[in-house]
């Protein structure tokens, strides 16, 4: 049963002469991935900020997690995990010491921060002892702040433009960490240009234009699009051809297909694959019109 | 208060992990000053040693401000640090208190560096003079304060050194002015301090500390 986390009634906000958001109403639900999508300027980190209480809204109310964030609870903020604009990592001080510091403010004990770290981010490199993190590259920090944004689990994260700077396999972790937590009932909200990623891991997508928000989530669900995670091995490719009678295309670590009758080529590909030696790593209907939603959305 | 120590622990790892060209320049700065210091205490001219620890407290304080306060909210990093789990009132405090700690600890060594040179310069020994010192950390805390309020209150937050620097030499003139007591002194100091605390906690808690400023 969906339950609402976070609710925004009628919020409004300007800067100066220029209204950013005008009578926004969004619900998000519990265990649930929503995608905030809109040009540059649209109002997206306005919105982000606001739900995570950095702004005040000049009209309406935002509710997350039973609680207004512009009241600037300390337990509110425990219980969220955020991505923004700036990392917030001390420079100066290796992952380990920001990850520490991070960790206590959220009232993690150590024994909890190693048993994240080891399960999660194992094999991440970035975790090199003496590093500092200002000779982190962009996409490291990127990861080292998607860590921090789902460190202990939060119930809700808001993540803004999360994908910049990371490259494939860090994509992929970051899906693994976002399936993760939504399997554990997270409510996710992720604003991003990053249209796939938005795509492959979002359950309702919203636009935001011309200070509205617009729910697409809709004509989302219409969609027959297919994506397969795994290698790109070319046999799979033509396995896939053979059995859904189109031809597939292999991008971002997924092969994309759209099968005639999902019911009954999806198990018998699967089996297939899996007699082939493939490692499905994940398989998911899209949407075929996503783009075109977005398109329409965008042009009004 | 638990929380409060992890601010400033979190700031002294930063601190700490600077380049090494940094200490350098801090090296220089407390040499300098700590020449100052015993070349007046040596000529007697203890007055002018007040206002020479005074200016120094804009200088200490003003470079750890920068870093702590200022350059955070110019890069935006503070956005991540008031979403952590601790109270925007015990992170301003524990910049504060990170901020006149380490002043002090700066005051430190220009102190007893002075007291070296004056061992070794002349041939007596003069007794050690509190009145610089003690009015240094009036002075601290309030640069610390007033860096916290205008900080975030001002569009251009580099500017807090400029004023702390006015404030204190207002603070110098009256001092000469009305030749006040040790003790009236510091309260006068410190008082402004208090005040600049409070409007800093309420501008901590507004949109301001976020908005963009420009550079």
């Amino acid at each position: 049963m969906e339950t609402a986390i976070v609710s925004v009634n009628g919020v409004s906000k300007s800067f100066g002469q220029k209204k950013v958001l005008d009578s926004i109403d969004w619900t998000l639900d519990a265990g649930t991935v929503y995608g905030l999508v809109g040009l540059n300027g649209a109002g997206k980190t306005t919105l982000i900020r606001l739900l995570l209480g950095l702004l005040k809204p000049d009209t309406g109310s935002i509710d997350v997690l039973g609680s207004n964030p512009w009241r600037h609870e300390p337990s509110y903020y425990t219980a969220v995990g955020a991505v923004l604009e700036h990392d917030g990592f001390r420079g100066n001080c290796t992952f380990d010491e920001n990850i520490r510091f991070f960790a206590q403010a959220r009232g993690l004990s150590p024994k909890d921060l190693s048993a994240y770290l080891d399960e999660v981010w194992e094999t991440a490199h970035f975790r090199d002892g003496t590093k500092k993190v200002k000779h982190f590259s962009r996409g490291e920090r990127m990861q080292c702040a998607l860590c921090r944004a789902f460190l202990g689990w939060p119930k809700v994260c808001f993540l803004d433009e999360p994908t910049v700077a990371l490259d494939m396999d860090a994509f992929d972790h970051f899906c693994s960490l976002v399936t993760g937590a939504k399997q554990r009932g997270a409510t996710i909200l992720i604003s991003s240009h990053h249209i796939e990623a938005v795509e492959v891991l979002c359950d309702r997508i919203a636009v935001l234009k011309d200070s509205k928000l617009t729910d697409i989530s809709e004509p989302v669900k219409k969609a027959h699009q297919w994506i397969l995670r795994t290698d790109g091995n070319p046999e799979y490719g033509e396995t896939i051809h053979r059995i859904t009678g189109t031809k597939p295309s292999y991008r971002n670590g997924r092969w994309h297909f759209i099968p005639a009758n999902p019911d009954r080529e999806i198990p018998a590909l699967v089996c297939r694959l899996v007699a082939q030696g493939c490692s499905v790593h994940e398989i998911k209907c899209l949407d075929t019109a996503f783009r075109e939603s977005v398109k329409k959305a965008f042009e009004g | 208060m638990k929380h409060c120590f992890l601010i400033i622990k979190n700031e002294w790892n930063n601190f700490k992990g600077n380049d090494p060209g940094l200490f350098a320049v801090y090296g220089i700065i407390i040499a300098i000053y700590s020449i100052l210091f015993a070349s007046n205490m040596i000529s007697n001219n203890n007055q002018q040693n007040i206002v020479w620890w005074i200016f120094f407290s804009v200088v200490a304080t003003g470079s750890f401000s920068g870093s702590v306060l200022i350059v955070e909210r110019l890069k935006g990093s503070f956005e991540i640090l008031l979403t952590c789990g601790i109270s925007r009132n015990t992170i301003l405090l524990g910049k504060v208190l990170y901020m006149v700690l380490m002043s002090i600890a700066m005051g430190l060594f220009p102190f007893v560096l002075s007291r070296l040179w004056v061992t070794f310069m002349s041939a007596y020994t003069t007794p050690v003079d509190w009145t610089g010192p003690v009015l240094y950390v009036g002075a601290s805390f309030t640069s610390a304060s007033c860096a916290s309020w205008l900080g975030i209150c001002l569009a251009n937050p580099r500017l807090v050194h400029f004023v702390n620097l006015l404030l204190l030499s207002v603070v110098v003139a009256v001092h000469y002015f009305f030749n006040l007591g040790l003790v009236s002194l510091f309260f006068f100091l410190c008082a402004p301090g208090v005040l600049f605390l409070f409007l800093g906690m309420r501008a901590f808690a507004s949109e301001r500390v976020i908005q963009p400023v420009s550079l």
